[in-house]
């Protein structure tokens, strides 16, 4: 009789990184038609192209590599889904080929691929490309919630990710499978939410489809978001301070929580650092 | 951009020496490797940043531009940056060897540091006024300061992280840099001037 | 307990398929006893066969009557290989005479329990753990540790667990005693509410979630509100902690007379009519599992113990010791067979670790050999549950990866030359008796 002697636990639970990360993606398959709907059937080239260069860029690179490839875990589609969203509906379709190579090769791979990235590779890809291809990435509109329709479907929306802030509700879901944990989601929303209303700002135009992407997906990405809990709700409070600071300078609340996010994952190992939990065998000498 | 609370935004944020304008990255990239060397670096810009603006400042206004040498500005500053340069070693090097240790050739490279250089003469080209001077010296150190320590910060989490081969230690410093600084422009750029 | 008259002993399900018992000499985290039978002579049911005579050690008694064929080394199965004493079963059922002691006063109680040798299943001898010195106020029976509660906690066994406990209470100088229940757990609430009516000094403290026996500082800072050090014991915030077992036991040594030979166990899993089966210390699992009707299919895995913290099994052959609860078999499709990725940063194992620290962080620090940061993450104050590498979705290794880390951090304190200097002296062996971490390893013999 051959026993199998392994290490404990020798129970362990169903989720995996590939079912995290399909389940994000299904939780933003509803924005994207959404964004078919309002934009029209040229999105769809747009989001295709852009998953696809994703997954040909890592397939490439894990082969060149001679490593195992890792597409069905389902990172490279997510990266390339949440860079089409990000983009305005009028760009030629070149510049989601280019933004998910850099984000995909430069920002995941080259930093050690899954779990590794210091940045998160879809809003370096957005940034990369807003700062070498500042006319094509112009947007036409900003988004402003002014019937509560709107937040059902906003028409006057600049990018693909802003057409539908209720559409992203499936970030609930997140957190209660655990994918997501709850702090940095609700620390981010209420400080914009009670930041701006402070300072007086128009909720209508802060309240976008960007800030729920930002809320539930960017912002508690795994890789870029403290591991400690108070260290979440200090990541999450200091995003929605700094999203309040660039809206209000810039009047533009969709890129305001795209650069906020982007900078805040530079400083979140610096708050990883300095909330480290007291162990709770830790006796006063 | 004479008001001291506009020279604290760019001093810190908006024209930080290190991801904005690029001055001064040997030592960023060489000391932050750890947070304690960093921390000390950090302390030892800004000590010579304040001394440098101050003295810098009283020679020029005092001592060149009354007798007409104003072409002799760069080689008395350079001078002056690296007197206080010495006398921090001297100091540092009594009072905290292990620091002195570990901060290694990169100690009395802040001489020809450019950060420094470059804090002293914009003080020079902007005209500013003896508090402006130091009050500028003083908020590029901060500058400084700041970036140093999430730059340490995230060198240390990068240590248990997967970095390839060819990629460990200092290209990887580099590529942290480059995002850093597209993050830094990105969002501070908002802040008018 | 004198030797005289047979007597029968209680009832059990494993008997007909027993032809040899294997009793280890060690079974528990102490030190290994020395063998007081050789090879050849008869034994009685209940007979001493091993002991040591040290607070650490705990006498072993012989649980079937019989011959004693070899006295050599057999598979254990926390040990991997332990000296064992190994009994030919004659089919009697003749036993030594058993005298219990109704009206023991508290030295007689405390002379009792360490005769008897019982082991609570936290590894240590109950004896040792009423014999701190401390000041004990409560004493806790762990309600919540899953194996435990099927095997001993049956409804006839009820009253024998009270009475158990009261001598406990009588034998530590503790005035309250307490049930730990979880909240979810109605069965055992009910059970309990009935029959604790009439006592006043004995109730229940339901808790939110399990403590397994390796948890207990952790609920004698749930119970306290005092925070015990890692290297501490729950006595040091004056609080008792054994299993229903130990109670179970403690009653029938010191009522009845009866040593440590009755254990009860769970099967679970893979076999044909799982329940909990009454067998004797020493009997094979292999029979223990005959006697559930067998294997369903061919076994992937048997684990003892708990199916989170437990120990795998190279064989069926290992016996069953006094701190055995449950036995778990795996098919082979249950096994886990993943490979672990890397570590995401995800934070669930953040979010479900009961001590408080940073499980992911730490595993991946002793991955590349940085102890001194694992030492600084505070990795020794590991309660070792498993729950970090349970639900990491990169299947890592986290639980292991952060023991490894403790050994380690040990080992590096371990080696060292002696010397001896002014205030430094070998050989007096004062580390011994107040350690609980593992004293028997570095017990310095004959000096």
């Amino acid at each position: 009789m051959k026993l199998a002697v392994s290490v404990p636990p020798h129970i362990k639970l169903d989720d995996t990184i590939a079912s995290i990360n399909w389940t994000k993606i299904a939780v933003l398959i509803p924005v994207c038609m959404v964004s078919i709907y309002v934009f029209g059937i040229d999105v769809l080239s747009i989001l295709l192209i852009s998953v696809f260069s994703a997954l040909i860029t890592e397939a490439a690179i894990q082969k060149l590599q001679n490593q195992e490839l890792t597409i069905k875990d389902g990172d490279a589609v997510l990266i390339g889904l949440i860079l089409g969203l990000l983009l305005p509906p009028t760009v030629p379709l070149w510049i989601p080929v280019m933004g998910a190579f850099f984000a995909v090769a430069l920002v995941k791979h080259a930093f050690g691929g899954l779990g590794s990235t210091l940045f998160n590779p879809a809003i370096a890809g957005l940034v990369f490309l807003n700062m070498s291809w500042t006319v094509l990435m112009g947007v036409d509109s900003v988004p402003h919630l002014g019937q509560y329709s709107d937040i059902m479907l906003e028409l006057g929306a600049g990018r693909l990710i802003e057409v539908s802030p209720f559409a992203l509700i499936g970030g609930l879901y997140l957190i209660h499978k655990k994918y997501i944990e709850w702090r940095i989601p609700l620390t981010y929303l209420l400080t914009t939410i009670v930041l701006a209303v402070l300072i007086g700002e128009d909720l209508s135009y802060v309240f976008t489809g960007m800030l729920m992407l930002g809320v539930f997906i960017l912002a508690a990405d795994p890789a870029t978001s403290p591991i400690t809990k108070n260290g979440r709700i200090i990541y999450g409070i200091f995003c929605g301070i700094l999203t309040v600071l660039y809206g209000y300078f810039s009047y533009n609340y969709g890129l305001a929580v795209i650069f906020t996010i982007f900078f805040a994952n530079a400083v979140s190992p610096f708050i990883e650092k300095n909330t480290y939990p007291k162990p709770v065998d830790e006796v006063m000498a | 951009m004479d008001n001291l609370f506009a020279i604290a935004i760019n001093g810190i944020f908006v024209k930080n020496f290190l991801l904005v304008q690029f001055l001064g990255l040997c030592s960023f990239l060489g000391v932050s490797k750890e947070t304690k060397s960093a921390a000390g670096m950090s302390a030892a810009v800004m000590f010579v940043m304040i001394l440098a603006s101050t003295a810098a400042f009283l020679i020029f206004t005092y001592l060149l531009q009354p007798l007409g040498l104003t072409f002799l500005t760069t080689i008395s500053f350079i001078i002056i940056i690296a007197a206080l340069v010495q006398l921090v070693e001297f100091i540092i090097r009594k009072h905290s060897p292990p620091l002195y240790r570990s901060l290694g050739i990169y100690l009395p490279l802040i001489t020809t540091n450019c950060a420094i250089l470059g804090v002293v003469v914009l003080n020079v080209r902007l005209e500013y006024g003896f508090l402006q001077s130091v009050f500028y010296g003083f908020t590029a150190g901060i500058g400084y300061t700041m970036v140093m320590l999430l730059m340490s910060a995230i060198r240390e989490r990068v240590n248990v992280l997967d970095v390839p081969a060819s990629v460990q230690g200092l290209p990887h410093a580099f590529f942290i840099t480059t995002l850093l600084s597209m993050a830094f422009v990105n969002f501070f750029g908002v802040i008018p001037t | 307990m004198t030797e005289e008259v047979i007597e029968e002993n209680a009832q059990e399900d494993v008997q007909e398929s027993r032809s040899q018992v294997v009793i280890p000499l060690l079974q528990h985290k102490g030190v290994i006893c020395e063998p007081l039978v050789s090879v050849g002579d008869t034994v009685k049911i209940g007979q001493k066969i091993g002991s040591f005579d040290n607070d650490l050690g705990a006498p072993v008694h012989a649980s079937v009557s019989g011959e004693v064929i070899a006295l050599e080394e057999r598979p254990h199965p926390i040990c991997s290989k332990m000296h064992s004493v190994v009994i030919e079963y004659d089919g009697t059922q003749e036993a030594i005479r058993f005298k219990g002691n109704r009206s023991a006063n508290k030295d007689e109680i405390l002379e009792t329990l360490k005769e008897s040798g019982i082991i609570d299943l936290d590894g240590n001898s109950v004896y040792f753990k009423l014999n701190t010195g401390k000041i004990i106020d409560s004493i806790l029976i762990n309600l919540t540790d899953a194996g435990d509660l099927s095997s001993n906690f049956t409804p006839e066994n009820i009253p024998q667990i009270i009475s158990g406990l009261k001598i406990l209470l009588k034998a530590s100088g503790a005035s309250r005693g307490a049930f730990v229940v979880k909240k979810d757990d109605g069965q055992t609430n009910s059970a309990l509410k009935g029959k604790l009516g009439g006592e006043d000094d004995i109730d229940l403290f339901p808790v939110k979630r399990g403590y397994s026996s390796t948890m207990l500082n952790l609920l004698a800072y749930e119970m306290t509100g005092m925070r015990v050090s890692n290297i501490g014991i729950p006595a040091d915030v004056g609080v008792l902690i054994f299993s229903a077992y130990s109670a179970l036991a403690v009653s029938e040594a010191v009522l009845e007379g009866i040593p440590p030979i009755n254990i009860n166990v769970t099967v679970s899993g893979a076999v044909k009519q799982p329940g909990v089966k009454r067998s004797v210390v020493g009997t094979s699992f292999r029979e223990v599992i005959e006697s559930c009707g067998g294997y369903v299919g061919k076994p992937g895995k048997i684990i003892v113990n708990d199916i989170i913290t437990g120990i795998a099994q190279f064989t069926d052959e290992v016996p069953v010791t006094k701190a055995t609860t449950q036995i778990i078999v795996q098919s082979e499709d249950e096994v886990l067979r993943d490979k672990p990725g890397p570590c995401l940063h995800c934070a669930r194992c953040v979010d479900v670790c009961p001590a408080n620290i940073l499980p992911g962080l730490i595993a991946s620090q002793s991955d590349i050999g940085r102890y001194d940061e694992c030492e600084k993450l505070h990795a020794n104050s590991c309660i070792e549950c498993g729950l970090c590498s349970m639900v990491c979705p990169s299947k890592r290794h986290l639980l292991q990866l952060i023991r490894y880390s403790k050994h380690a951090l040990l080992r590096s304190f371990m080696i060292r030359e002696e010397k001896e200097s002014s205030n430094l002296k070998l050989g007096c062996a004062s580390c011994q008796s107040p350690c609980h971490m593992g004293a028997p390893m570095i017990f310095v013999e004959g000096k």
